[in-house]
């Protein structure tokens, strides 16, 4: 792993204890300049992860809580009338920050889901024909509830596609669990210092794009979309987003194992959290968890031209 | 097809068939007449100027038919002096510029290339060195890429080609196949010959040509002998026989020939009775012009297919039945012990003491002198041969000139002369003395281009006499050979450097300079030898050879079997070429690489890969590997990934690593399998 | 004689519908492909004969080789041009209906049958080569697609005369890739029908309404063809709408509404006591379409055959269809 990583790591796993694969996958996604979606059940540490990612890389934070009667202009921002100075002045919304946590974002109605995937798209915000730029970096965390579907709008299949990863934390492990327990009974989580600046953030996605992808690599992803396209066994086939998005995933992850080319296990790595989401189907039982996703490494091989 | 319009511009396909047309006229330059090449070359002119698009227009019809008309007539005029051969070609290349001119659509573009391909053909008439068929051969790929350009037009020029070139290799084997395998048919129908302008013996001499032939090294025969060759000084090559003689020049008698003529037609063949040793040899003889052919002493020809071809003539020389217009092969058998005595004696005798009327006056009283001191046969031929050995004649290829009663200027003026000189002088002498003598024309010696194989080249020409000589019959007298011994011993240049003449006239000169030139001269020689011996020289007898070889014994089932043999091949041919699932998809060095230590891995450690990328796949195994073999595996996996997947150009050194990875994982695991069993 | 001839085309089309039977998407095999030499093909054999008779009279191996490799040629070019054939699909798009006198275009997809996508190393060898040419069976002119392009597709015009439903004729496709010694074709049935719709005769519009619903036929719906009124704001409707003359006359902001003519139960009739039928179905399909851009719903009445009043493209198009069956046996169906 590359040697700025570790530190944010370290300093991670200390308030989500035994969850360094996802807080590596959170990683991956930061760098690659994507969102990332997280799905799972309440209280399971989406906010700490999202609060201490802000933390470690010194990122302002905003929250939003997805409620059914969020408007958009609660999120975005509106115009106000200034009487002084007898013009509208714009009042940016919580979405103008470097970190927005979307929190239950399947409880809002689907024109403030929509708006938030748009800004999230453009990385930008248009309001009264006026677009103002969104801070950089710029990263999404949405998470929504798998259960408790009653009064939801669940993201469709759409909008699921602009969220470049999906993980779920799960329960910790029992000494997982047994050594947060402990730790909270002792003494205060300490709080989390600055370990990368943002503005070297910015240049190491920059690097990301730079990581090299070859023949071999891309053809890998290529014949893995196909084959979720040509087979019947997928509801859902794989986008040319998502082969992009598998591409940028994969890069990210060599550039966070400190390698400056793509290999198959990069892919493999990211594969699960980037496809899952994308392959299934609303109707899908949520436990077969990345059931179709692994089912479609196997039956590829890195290898064979 | 019928919407073939051909676009005139720029339109590559006719251009390269214009050039192809243009390159095969230069080639028949020799066969075709100057107006018909200018002819051909002006349409190709015509041609590259539409290319490029200086012109618009291509020549009307009404130009070209009255074209037409004139060269036609033209060449009807010039045909009976050309002969029917040259007078075809001359059409064909004619007709085929009338029509390039005209090139507008596909139609004439075929016929254009149909013709072309004929014209081809027709080269290796005049034409049929290693060289030539080469040369031809690659104008024949030009000529198929403009065919194969008229019906893959967008597709680019390497493209066309490499596909060209995929479809001629995979058709050589089996053209190779038909062959060697196709049965070789006699002639048909006698053909008609061009006229050659080749170098050699003719059939009338006066003395002094045969030194003329001295000048020229082209090669007039090879002879593979099958079992010893004969001594040098034996090697005498019967060719001709003069036995007419005016007094200056020798030639083949007319009565001779009158006779030869009528046996022909009556098909009575001279068959003289044989026994004894005999030379057995194939005669590989260069294209001539003529009919005769090249053999040793009392030769009757070797094999059935040899004996269909030549007519034995009663002089004992060998007669083709056609002129030779190309390389030919004939087997001859040789019997240096029989003697020359089984023709009619009388009919030799009479066309033998044939004498011109007057001239010479001081041989005849010569001759008459020494036939009175020398009653007996033998005797006076000993004398004649003392003659010409101690009365201080010099042999020389520069003889002079002897217009006047020539016989009388070399025996008592000059003294000096060529083989043909001597063999003149002695063959008038002995008819003077009323012994039947004759001169022969032929070569004597030849080079050796291998152990067995002779090479007899145009300065081998010699002149010769025979006498007969009673019960003996014709008996072979060399004056040369007592005036210059070293000529019969060792050749023609042996004999030069002893006369001391000037190196600038003689054809050894500048290629034996250097030893590379001679051994590069050699090289030539050789590989032309061997064209000429199995490919041209490739005839029926070779080939039932060939099947002998091949089966044994030639039973009708075998040969069933082997023609079902060659139609296997043929399919299987074919197969192999076009049946899908052969030709595998080519993979790269380093995968393959990868790949046979992955199956040797996965045997030893009964693990497969199933779909796992290869640096997982290398941590799951190493565990149940030996430690110096999963070492290896691992630097060998690293190395695959660095070549896979880090560098885009070739990767030489991590490639080299690899190779010395997978030696030593193979070793590691060979050692510990052993120790295991 | 011309009986026998068309006895035969019946025949053979018979056998080729055995054979070859209709499909939107042909993968040309063994069954379907004719392979027979071209007439350049038998002249370049008749050349190679007289090259193996020049070759032996004149004894000359070169001579025999030349022609035997010549021979061989032809032997490869047998296969090669079968393959390069049969690795061919062929799809078309479904055939758009026309107006009688137009052409209708037959877009026809040329794809490699046994390339996958995956499996292609880049280079294009195992695409099939080389020019296509494509004709209608039994018609003379030919359109011509190249296999070396980019665009690997063919519009094949069908000029059409009489309104009516046909079943399209077979399509021949020949390639005599690589050296045009063999000539390989197949004649394909792309299972279409093609509508032809009378061709539009200019008239007089002759909409005639349904007389017990005379009267209240008319209706305004808002829509956006015409404008009709002026109403206040309401905020978030679209700022285009903003009757902004009256706005910047300092009045309150009011939106201009907008409204189309709904007229419902016309019908176009046609009429039977015509002597040109053609004709008149001309007249009606041209008001068709009047009406049709016009959303104007209406229905039609041909003789016993009735199509309720409606509008919009598939009416329209239900319409056409109905006056393009008129009078043939398909109408019945």
């Amino acid at each position: 792993m590359r040697a700025e990583f570790q530190p944010v790591v370290n300093a991670l796993s200390q308030h989500i204890i035994g969850k360094q694969q996802q807080i590596k996958l959170a990683l991956t996604c930061l760098l690659a300049n994507g969102h990332l979606l997280i799905e799972d059940l309440p209280g399971m540490g989406k906010t700490t992860l999202s609060h201490s990612l802000a933390r470690a890389f010194g990122m302002d934070f905003s929250r939003i809580q997805f409620t059914s009667d969020l408007l958009p202009s609660d999120m975005l921002g509106v115009n106000i009338y200034n009487t002084q100075q007898n013009a509208f002045q714009f009042r940016p919304g919580p979405v103008f920050s470097q970190l927005v946590l979307a929190d239950e974002i399947n409880r809002a109605s689907p024109k403030t889901q929509s708006a938030l995937l748009e800004a999230m798209e453009e990385q930008q915000v248009s309001i009264d024909g006026v677009t103002h730029p969104l801070p950089q970096p710029f990263f999404v965390i949405g998470t929504q509830n798998p259960s408790h579907q009653a009064g939801t709008y669940p993201l469709p299949e759409s909008q699921l596609d602009r969220f470049l990863m999906r993980i779920s934390l799960g329960y910790p492990s029992w000494e997982a669990e047994k050594a947060m327990l402990e730790a909270s009974s002792i003494r205060r989580n300490p709080d989390i210092e600055t370990c990368v600046e943002t503005q070297s953030l910015v240049t190491m996605q920059d690097a990301v794009n730079k990581v090299h992808c070859s023949d071999a690599v891309i053809n890998y992803i290529l014949k893995l979309v196909a084959l979720s396209r040509d087979d019947i066994g997928y509801p859902n086939p794989l986008s040319p987003r998502a082969s992009k998005a598998l591409m940028q995933a994969s890069k990210a992850w060599a550039y966070l194992h400190d390698r400056p080319y793509v290999v198959p296990e990069d892919v493999q790595a990211v594969f699960v959290s980037v496809a899952e989401h994308r392959l299934r189907s609303q109707q899908d039982e949520r436990n077969q968890d990345s059931i179709l996703s692994r089912r479609l490494l196997e039956s590829v091989d890195p290898l064979a031209a | 097809m019928k919407a073939g319009r051909l676009p005139i511009a720029g339109n590559r396909n006719s251009l390269i068939i214009a050039l192809v047309f243009a390159v095969l006229s230069i080639s028949l330059y020799s066969p075709l007449m100057l107006w018909v090449l200018l002819l051909a070359l002006c349409a190709v002119t015509v041609r590259v100027a539409l290319y490029l698009g200086w012109y618009h227009h291509a020549p009307n019809h009404r130009t070209v038919n009255l074209l037409a008309i004139l060269s036609a007539s033209t060449l009807a005029w010039f045909s009976s002096e050309l002969g029917f051969l040259l007078s075809m070609v001359n059409l064909l290349v004619m007709a085929c510029s009338l029509k390039l001119m005209l090139l507008k659509n596909r139609r004439d573009f075929l016929q254009l290339f149909i013709c072309g391909l004929f014209i081809l053909g027709c080269g290796y008439i005049f034409t049929q060195t290693l060289f030539s068929a080469l040369f031809y051969l690659a104008v024949l790929v030009a000529l198929l890429i403009a065919q194969f350009g008229a019906y893959a037009p967008r597709m680019p020029l390497k493209q066309q080609l490499r596909q060209l070139l995929t479809l001629c290799v995979q058709a050589s084997p089996i053209a190779l196949v038909l062959f060697i395998v196709l049965p070789k048919l006699p002639p048909m129908w006698q053909m008609p010959a061009a006229k050659s302008a080749a170098t050699g013996l003719s059939e009338k001499v006066t003395p002094g040509d045969i030194a003329r032939l001295s000048q020229s090294s082209d090669l007039v025969f090879n002879a593979t002998f099958n079992n010893a060759l004969p001594d040098m000084k034996d090697r005498y090559w019967r060719a001709l026989t003069l036995e007419h003689f005016d007094g200056k020049s020798w030639q083949v008698s007319p009565l001779r020939k009158n006779t030869r003529e009528k046996q022909q037609w009556m098909n009575m063949e001279f068959a003289p009775a044989v026994s004894g040793p005999a030379y057995q040899y194939q005669v590989i003889a260069e294209p001539s012009g003529q009919r005769w052919l090249y053999a040793m002493d009392l030769a009757v020809p070797g094999d059935s297919a040899s004996r269909a071809a030549i007519w034995q003539s009663n002089d004992y020389l060998l007669i083709a039945h056609q002129p030779l217009m190309s390389k030919w092969a004939y087997q001859v058998n040789s019997y240096p012990h029989v003697p020359l005595n089984q023709a009619s004696f009388p009919f030799d005798q009479r066309i033998n003491l044939q004498l011109p009327d007057n001239g010479n006056p001081k041989t005849r009283q010569w001759v008459s002198q020494l036939r009175q001191r020398y009653p007996e046969d033998g005797a006076l031929l000993n004398a004649l041969m003392d003659h010409f050995a101690n009365a201080g004649f010099r042999y020389t290829l520069e003889p002079p000139v002897m217009p006047i009663d020539p016989v009388d200027t070399f025996l008592f003026e000059h003294k000096s002369g060529f083989c043909s000189h001597y063999a003149s002088a002695m063959a008038y002498a002995l008819r003077l003395a009323g012994i039947p003598a004759r001169m022969v024309t032929g070569y004597h010696g030849g080079s050796l281009l291998t152990d067995q194989v002779l090479s007899v080249h145009q300065y081998d020409a010699h002149a010769w006499i025979e006498a007969h000589l009673g019960d003996s019959g014709w008996v072979r007298f060399d004056p040369t050979s007592v005036v210059a011994p070293a000529r019969i011993r060792f050749g023609l240049e042996q004999a030069i450097n002893e006369s001391g003449e000037s190196y600038t006239r003689n054809p050894f000169y500048g290629l034996k300079q250097f030893a590379l030139l001679a051994e590069l001269n050699h090289l030539f020689a050789n590989i032309d030898y061997l064209w000429s011996r199995w490919v041209l020289g490739f005839n029926a007898n070779r080939q039932q050879d060939l099947f002998q070889w091949l089966l044994g014994s030639l039973t009708p089932l075998r040969l069933t079997l082997l023609f079902l043999a060659v139609l296997a091949l043929i399919a299987g041919l074919l197969a192999l070429y076009f049946l899908p699932g052969w030709r595998k998809p080519a993979r790269p060095k380093h995968v393959r690489l990868y790949q046979q230590a992955e199956v040797l891995v996965s045997t030893h450690t009964g693990q497969a890969r199933n779909n796992q990328p290869v640096g997982a796949y290398c941590a799951k195994v190493s565990p149940l590997l030996p430690e110096t073999a999963a070492q290896q595996f691992k630097t060998l996996c690293n190395a695959f990934e660095v070549i896979e997947y880090k560098s885009s150009p070739p990767n030489t050194s991590a490639l080299l690593a690899m190779r010395r990875a997978q030696k030593k994982l193979f070793r590691a695991l060979k050692h510990s399998h052993s120790s295991v069993a | 004689m011309n009986t026998l001839k068309t006895r035969w085309q019946q025949q053979s089309l018979r056998w080729l519908d055995d054979r070859i039977p209709a499909r939107t998407k042909h993968t040309l095999n063994l069954r379907s492909i004719f392979i027979f030499p071209s007439k350049f093909g038998l002249s370049y054999l008749l050349m190679c004969g007289c090259l193996f008779l020049l070759g032996t009279n004149y004894q000359n191996n070169l001579m025999l080789l030349l022609c035997y490799f010549l021979l061989a040629l032809l032997l490869v070019c047998l296969f090669k041009s079968y393959l390069n054939f049969a690795c061919l699909t062929l799809t078309v798009d479904p055939i758009q209906s026309v107006f009688a006198g137009n052409n209708a275009v037959l877009s026809i997809q040329i794809q490699a049958a046994n390339v996958r996508p995956g499996t292609s190393g880049g280079h294009d060898d195992k695409f099939p080569q080389g020019q296509l040419h494509f004709r209608w069976l039994r018609q003379k002119s030919m359109f011509n697609c190249d296999l070396n392009q980019a665009e690997r597709s063919i519009r094949l015009p069908y000029i059409t005369q009489r309104r009516g439903v046909y079943p399209l004729p077979r399509v021949t496709c020949i390639s005599e890739y690589p050296l045009g010694l063999y000539r390989c074709w197949t004649h394909l049935d792309f299972d279409q029908r093609l509508v032809v719709y009378p061709a539009p005769v200019p008239c007089e519009m002759q909409l005639e309404s349904r007389s017990q619903e005379a009267g209240k036929n008319a209706t305004s719906q808002p829509g956006h063809d015409d404008f009709y009124s002026l109403r206040p704001f309401v905020p978030g409707e679209p700022l285009n709408r903003v009757a902004w003359k009256n706005v910047a006359k300092g009045a309150d902001w009011v939106s201009k509404s907008f409204s189309q003519q709904q007229s419902l139960g016309g019908f176009l009739r046609l009429n039977l006591s015509s002597r040109d039928i053609e004709k008149e179905l001309g007249k009606l399909a041209f008001q068709v379409l009047q009406l049709s851009d016009n959303q104007v719903p209406f229905g039609l009445i041909l003789g016993s055959k009735c199509v309720e009043p409606g509008s919009g493209e598939r009416h329209k198009q239900t319409c056409l269809l109905a006056l393009a069956r008129y009078g043939t046996l398909e109408s019945a169906v």
